[in-house]
């Protein structure tokens, strides 16, 4: 338990309590001595960049080249830039913790906190051409900007590399030198405030003059040595060579108090100390070597003893103060922890904390105390809860959340949702605080950033197993960060497989959502290593988020085989088009032809625009039967199918089909003999394109029955379909004589029943008739009916004891009403169908 | 809008919805007076899921692409919705460089999938600049009826079979995830086809995402079983004898709807009472039904939202015949009833229901009328002889010499379609030809119908509707062992599925038959070892992520539920007839198996549009 609960590091500025809070003790390397030194301090916690103060003596150690260290506020040396660039004029970090260097030639550096350079660009314009002076780094809301003042003391603004600079107005009566300078930021706007003489002068860009104010101080002065403004640009503070201190908001026209610090010294800094429980500040903080005073509107003081070296980091919510030996923060006392801690607080919040004292002592007094904040138990509760939050110390944090844990055991139906959310935050504020991780936090500078960007921050600095408990704690998505460990193995690790490896056995696990092999893979082609880039998509199983990068790394064939892998027929098309592009049409056919779905699409494709192209593949692929109809098709559409016959006969022969290749032969054969057959037929009948069948049908029409039974040996044509014909030709010439003789001129292949259906064809029932006797007596049946011939076909049913006919035939007497074949029809089914 | 596709445990109203809100939010997003143009193949599945209601809301015209078609002035935008087809871009550039104006806005929707190749021919054609937006209709499967669902792509199995082109497969897979989407995770899948199995790896592929999909319980269909076309080519080619099939193969019914000549219905323009007593399913050119009308013919709604038709469509036509005798009496009964003698009470009941009454007769009168035409046709002879000699096949009589039917038909120069549909059929029933016997067939058909005829004999190959014999004969076999066909079958109050084709069941049919069955895939798996393609069997569990709750027991809620009446999603790749969508409607029908179906298909085919698919160049 700290002693005292930590009231020891309070001490009050009338009416106000502060308080200094030990952050962590840095443990600086051996060789690093502050005094010597000009340090820049990220704020939130971050990084501290240092480099030899040129303005002291030094004893030189080691090198003397100029180095910038960087490092966390725990004195881990994070990376160090070894300067070779020239006069390096001012550092400073921006909102993004990068290092930001200005040099004298105009020049601007910047760096991450591993020391490794980003970017640099130029200040441009006429501060590029004169010397600079002086530099500051400033924040708005636009950004981290920078600030330069020439030599001929002008001043020039630079949001960020891509803006150009903007000039500020002229110092009016420019022949003295000012002492001081310091941007302010309105809203987008930034302008300068000079300290010159006994003035300060406002230059405001697009103003063509700066504004002068004068006489601020009331008691006698030579000159403003320090200007300093509020980390919300409301306030501003102003110290002079005689010591004496003005407070006042920023556009001076409100003073707040003059003060007279009775010292002679030349101060360190002067910081306005933010308050913890709004965005304003009532105090300032100043240091001289050994000592800082606090000074507050209402002109009261306190002072501390300090270290002899030490730099002031202005956060939202406070001062950090780091010297060599320790890291403290100086705050305005929060109200909720003061009301309970105060000696002899009489809130509830405070008898509450009693109470529970107590409780665990096991002693009766406990309900006492519990009496006393009973009626405000739920206001002690948040303030309990409050209060932890802005503890830095573990034990006390506990003390209080377990003292609201206590406490919301008697408010019915407390919801526990902060209590909950503090605990959660707590957690990891203390985790954000170790040494290791040296980003100590407030709670509010914590939600102020908000998760995702403290997550990132970690990631940024490698902390990747703590970065992933943090998502986890705060359920905020993790994969994310799995993916940047990812990418730092992918830039950092030289041994593929290894890195493969590694990264497969990290990403298995199926909790794990929404991971991409193929962001990482871009990142490994980004880093020049394609292989690695190829081993990772393989791991990737959505194959369709293979192919941008394959394609973008010149890896055509992977990338067709990725697309077909897919199945995605539409992003084969693509693949398709877009390679078919960048290469040799050769190497592109070698390609596809390995995937059969690439190939079947190319040719789909191919069968819509270009038809030669259709013919390379097949040529290439040795597909002859594709080629034959290829040519097929082709003469077809130009009507030419004579000419192209042999060339399409021999690509089905090598093709090997057979069949199809004698039907080309034959029906080149049978052109030329239409042709013949048309002249001596003197053109009135057209064979020309006639297929085999039509001519002879043609020919037996005409009666040239010679030449048609020619063909028919000739071609092979079948004995039934020559019958068939001839007995159409004759049934269609109404030729029946001729019928008849034909059928028996032989045993008819093809049987008699289509004797009598031509003969039906064309109505002659009576002709049928004569067939039908010779059709195969189970047919007899169906023919009479057919021929509606309905009194033989009900005899004949009934000597073939064929009752299924018969019911057929009895349904369609019912139908055309014929009472007396009805009748007899009941009675042969009477006959025939079984007893029952 | 639609409460035909309503159902109790697969709503396919949802589908519809989710449908319709995407292609509307598209529509909200543009701003300023606009008119869609459809491609002539998007009228139809556009009809499906959306009601000429939320165009005429927002006041958006509806035409069709017609290139030189010039719309008003003060049409702002102009959307296309279209098949990503190639040949249908010419049109499209011609129509906007008619329509070019200032001011004006051209969007494309393509539906299903954005294409590249499309774009690229615009760029070709130097009108891809005018196009504000280039988006996509994600639609897969489109609802048919309260259990079919369709992708109304006709040209599936010819794309993938013959060309290689496997975007039908791959769409289908996207669809699959589509609908797990919808509806849950399907927890056991199996399948049987190289087909079937390209679209459930992808499908599988696709949903390594959907992590939701995994976490959650198993959804409404517990079941899925993807069939090939490939592994049954008999069915498609063969007859179908109910009464939807036969429809379908003599009219053709397009997206629920049969268009015939309206000279066969004259007492609808006649009859007042009927025409203004009807739900708005009669023809008219004022419909409100259809997107875009079509005066002088009669357009009919065939789905399950009309009570007689769903109780005609899947029965055997000879039943069907019988039935609407039946409700012609009951309803001239009902309404001749001797009035005078009625109390008022009973001729006031009698007044209430006439509505009811009149929306019957006119019903019943209307698939007299349609039957009628169905009677003229199978009564020719050829039809019958057709039948027959498929039947033949189908039994596989003289199944591997060449059938003296075909010889005659070809003798004859019959319809060149007929001819190759029943060669084919004689090929699916013996499993593959004789060498022999295929070069005759192709000798013949080259001597009578021309050479050009081996360009469409060499499709058919590709295809593998003709093809050499393999050593096993996988019909024969499984005629045997599946009881394709059937000796003692009955078309009127059927006992069994075969009743479809007379006698014959379809083998898709009779593989869900049997899958239901206790250790059904099982027993099947060494059964259909013959058939071409592979016998696949998946499960989707539930994800259990570390750390997850799930802990205790597999998965509780997927085995509790035996007594529940399963739901079985069959897909069809490649299509399937109105008789197979009958015979699994009648399975599902019989409450022993205590099963639900929905079925998908890439297309609703009948023997003509399956073979007209495969033989068009």
């Amino acid at each position: 338990m700290p002693i005292m609960n930590n009231t020891g590091e309070w001490f009050k500025v009338r009416p106000d309590y502060y308080r200094k809070v030990e952050l962590a003790t840095p443990d600086w390397p051996i060789d690093f001595d502050l005094e010597y030194m000009q340090v820049v301090a990220a704020p939130y916690g971050g990084p501290l960049a240092a480099i030899r103060d040129a303005t002291k003596l030094v004893p030189v150690k080691g090198t003397s080249r100029p180095m910038i260290r960087i490092f966390d506020t725990s004195g881990n040396e994070t990376g160090h830039i070894l300067w070779n660039h020239g006069k390096l004029i001012s550092m400073g970090w921006s909102d993004t913790e990068e290092l930001i260097c200005v040099l004298e030639n105009a020049k601007v550096f910047v760096y991450d906190l591993f020391g490794n350079e980003k970017e640099s660009y130029s200040i441009g314009g006429e501060a590029s051409v004169i010397k600079i002076v002086e530099a500051k780094v400033f924040q708005s809301a636009a950004g981290t900007g920078v600030a330069v003042m020439t030599t001929s003391g002008r001043i020039f603004l630079k949001q960020n590399s891509n803006k150009t600079e903007r000039k500020l107005p002229d110092i009016p009566n420019s022949n003295s030198n000012c002492s001081c300078w310091e941007i302010v930021t309105e809203g987008r706007n930034s302008y300068c405030l000079l300290g010159r003489e006994r003035e300060v002068i406002k230059l405001q860009h697009g103003q063509t003059v700066g504004t002068v104010t004068a006489n601020l101080f009331e008691k006698p002065h030579d000159r403003i040595i320090k200007i300093s403004v509020s980390y919300n640009h409301q306030h501003l503070a102003l110290y002079t060579n005689t010591g004496l201190l003005w407070l006042g908001s920023v556009d001076m026209r409100q003073k707040y108090c003059e003060f007279d610090t009775g010292r002679k010294d030349i101060p360190l800094q002067i910081e306005w100390i933010m308050n913890t429980h709004n965005t304003d500040a009532d105090a300032v903080v100043i240091s001289y070597p050994s000592y800082l005073l606090i000074v507050n509107r209402n002109a009261d003081r306190s002072e501390i003893p300090s270290d002899p070296v030490m730099f002031l980091v202005a956060e939202m919510d406070g001062v950090r103060i780091i010297s060599q030996t320790s890291h403290e923060m100086i705050q305005r006392l929060p109200k909720c922890v003061q009301n309970i801690f105060a000696v002899n607080s009489q809130e509830p919040a405070s008898y509450l904390f009693e109470a529970q004292k107590k409780f665990e002592e096991k002693s009766y007094k406990s309900d006492e105390y519990l009496s006393m904040c009973h009626s405000n138990i739920e206001l002690a509760v948040n303030e309990c809860i409050e209060a932890a939050a802005y503890e830095f110390c573990p034990v006390t944090q506990k003390s209080l959340m377990r003292t609201a844990y206590f406490g919301k055991g008697f408010i019915p139906s407390h919801n526990p949702e902060e209590y909950m959310r503090i605990l959660r935050i707590l957690r990891v504020l203390n985790t954000l605080r170790h040494e290791k991780i040296a980003m100590p936090l407030t709670y509010k500078q914590f939600s102020h950033l908000n998760p995702e960007v403290i997550l990132s921050r970690l990631v940024f600095r490698k902390h990747y197993a703590v970065a992933i408990q943090v998502a986890k704690h705060l359920k905020l998505p993790e994969s994310w960060i799995l993916e940047h460990w990812a990418y730092h193995k992918v830039m950092n690790d030289q041994n593929d497989n290894e890195v493969a490896r590694k990264i497969t056995e990290k990403f298995k696990n199926p909790s794990i959502e929404g991971i991409s092999y193929c962001n990482i893979a871009e990142k490994a082609h980004q880093n020049g290593r394609d292989e690695l880039a190829i081993k990772l998509l393989e791991l990737e199983p959505r194959t369709s988020l293979h192919v941008p990068l394959l394609l973008k790394m010149g890896k055509f064939d992977r990338a067709v085989a990725s697309a077909t892998q897919s199945g995605d027929t539409e992003l084969v098309t693509a693949v398709l088009l877009e390679i078919k592009k960048k290469m040799m049409l050769s190497n592109f056919h070698m390609i596809i032809r390995e995937y059969p779905l690439a190939l079947n699409m190319y040719k789909k494709i191919m069968m819509e625009s270009s038809r030669t192209a259709l013919f390379d593949i097949y040529n290439t692929e040795d597909d002859h039967k594709s080629i034959a109809e290829y040519h097929f098709y082709n003469a077809l559409d130009s009507e030419g199918l004579e000419s192209n016959l042999s060339n399409i006969g021999n690509s089905y022969a090598q093709g090997r089909c057979t069949v199809e290749a004698e039907l080309c032969a034959d029906t080149a054969r049978m052109l030329k003999l239409q042709k013949t057959l048309s002249t001596r037929h003197n053109g009135a009948i057209r064979f020309n394109g006639l297929s085999i069948h039509d001519t002879m049908l043609e020919l037996l029409k005409v009666g040239e029955q010679k030449e048609a039974e020619k063909i028919k040996s000739d071609y092979k044509v079948p004995d039934r379909r020559f019958w068939w014909l001839r007995i159409l030709t004759l049934a269609d010439k109404y030729n029946w004589v001729e019928l008849e003789k034909f059928s028996k001129s032989k045993k008819s292949p093809i049987g008699y029943e289509p004797f009598v259906e031509v003969c039906l064809q064309q109505d002659n029932v009576r002709e049928a008739q004569k067939y039908i006797l010779r059709c195969p007596d189970k047919r007899k049946v169906y023919w009479y009916m057919r021929a509606g011939l309905y009194e033989e076909s009900i005899d004949c049913a009934f000597e073939q004891r064929d009752l299924h006919s018969l019911y057929e035939l009895q349904s369609k007497m019912q139908l055309i009403r014929d009472p007396v074949l009805l009748e007899k029809i009941c009675h042969y089914i009477g006959m025939l169908e079984p007893r029952r | 809008m639609f409460p035909y596709l309503r159902s109790q445990r697969v709503n396919l109203q949802l589908l519809q919805e989710t449908s319709a809100r995407e292609l509307e939010q598209h529509l909200d997003s543009i701003e300023g007076i606009k008119v869609i143009v459809l491609d002539e193949a998007m009228i139809g599945p556009l009809g499906l899921v959306t009601k000429p209601k939320i165009f005429t809301d927002r006041g958006i015209k509806l035409i069709a692409l017609k290139p030189d078609l010039r719309s008003p002035k003060e049409v702002q935008n102009i959307v296309y919705i279209v098949r990503p087809q190639v040949k249908l871009m010419d049109q499209l550039a011609a129509h906007v460089r008619n329509n070019n104006q200032a001011g004006r806005q051209f969007h494309i929707f393509f539906v299903p999938r954005r294409s590249c190749l499309c774009i690229k021919h615009l760029e070709n054609l130097d009108v891809v600049n005018t196009f504000m937006h280039f988006g996509e209709l994600t639609w897969n499967f489109l609802p048919l009826d309260s259990d079919v669902v369709s992708m109304e792509m006709p040209n599936a199995y010819r794309d993938v079979s013959i060309e290689g082109d496997t975007t039908a497969l791959y769409q289908a897979a996207v669809g699959l995830v589509q609908l797990q989407r919808l509806y849950g995770r399907i927890p056991k899948i199996y399948g049987k086809g190289v087909m079937a199995q390209f679209v459930w790896d992808h499908a599988k592929q696709l949903a390594i995402d959907e992590k939701s999909l995994y976490n959650g319980d198993k959804g409404a269909i517990d079941q899925l079983i993807l069939l090939d076309r490939g592994i049954d080519l008999l069915t498609p080619l063969a007859t179908q004898l109910t009464y939807e099939g036969l429809i379908d193969e003599f009219y053709g019914i397009r997206q629920n709807q049969l268009t015939l000549p309206g000279e066969h219905f004259p007492a609808y323009y006649t009859n007042p009472v009927a025409a203004s007593g009807s739900s708005g399913s009669t023809a008219g050119a004022e419909d409100p039904e259809r997107l875009i009308s079509d005066s002088d013919r009669k357009t009919i709604f065939l789905h399950s939202g009309e009570p007689l038709y769903g109780e005609l469509r899947n029965k055997n036509f000879n039943e069907v015949r019988m039935l609407l005798a039946r409700k012609v009496k009951d309803i001239q009964a009902q309404m001749n009833v001797n009035r005078q003698e009625q109390t008022v009470q009973e001729i006031k009941n009698f007044v209430d229901r006439l509505p009811q009454l009149m929306e019957q007769k006119k019903a019943t009168s209307e698939h007299t009328a349609i039957a009628g035409l169905i009677d003229e046709r199978i009564n020719l002879y050829s039809f019958n002889d057709d039948l027959a000699a498929e039947q033949e096949f189908m039994i596989c009589a003289d199944i591997d010499r060449p059938s003296a039917y075909i010889e005659d038909q070809i003798a004859r120069r019959s319809d060149l379609r007929n001819v190759l549909r029943l060669i084919c059929l004689q090929c699916a029933a013996a499993s593959g030809f004789k060498e022999r016997v295929l070069n005759y067939y192709k000798r013949e058909l080259a001597q009578v119908y021309g050479l050009e005829v081996l360009l469409t004999i060499s499709h058919l190959e590709k295809a593998g509707l003709l093809r050499a014999q393999t050593e096993s004969r996988a019909y024969a076999v499984l005629r045997k062992t599946l009881h394709l066909t059937v000796d003692d079958s009955v078309e009127v109050n059927p006992k069994d599925i075969s009743y479809v084709h007379s006698f014959y069941a379809p083998l898709t049919a009779r593989l869900v038959e049997h899958s239901l069955k206790p250790l059904g895939w099982q027993t099947l798996k060494s059964q259909i070892n013959n058939l071409p393609g592979p016998t696949f069997e998946d499960f989707q569990v539930q994800l259990i992520g570390i750390g997850g709750r799930h802990a205790g027991g597999a998965t509780p809620s997927e085995t509790s539920l035996l007594h529940a009446r399963r739901v079985v999603l069959v897909v069809f790749v490649g299509g399937c007839t109105f008789a197979e969508i009958a015979a699994l409607r009648f399975l599902a029908a019989q409450e022993d198996n205590n099963v639900e179906f929905v079925i998908a298909t890439t297309k609703v085919i009948n023997k003509h549009s399956f073979l007209d698919s495969l033989m068009s160049s």
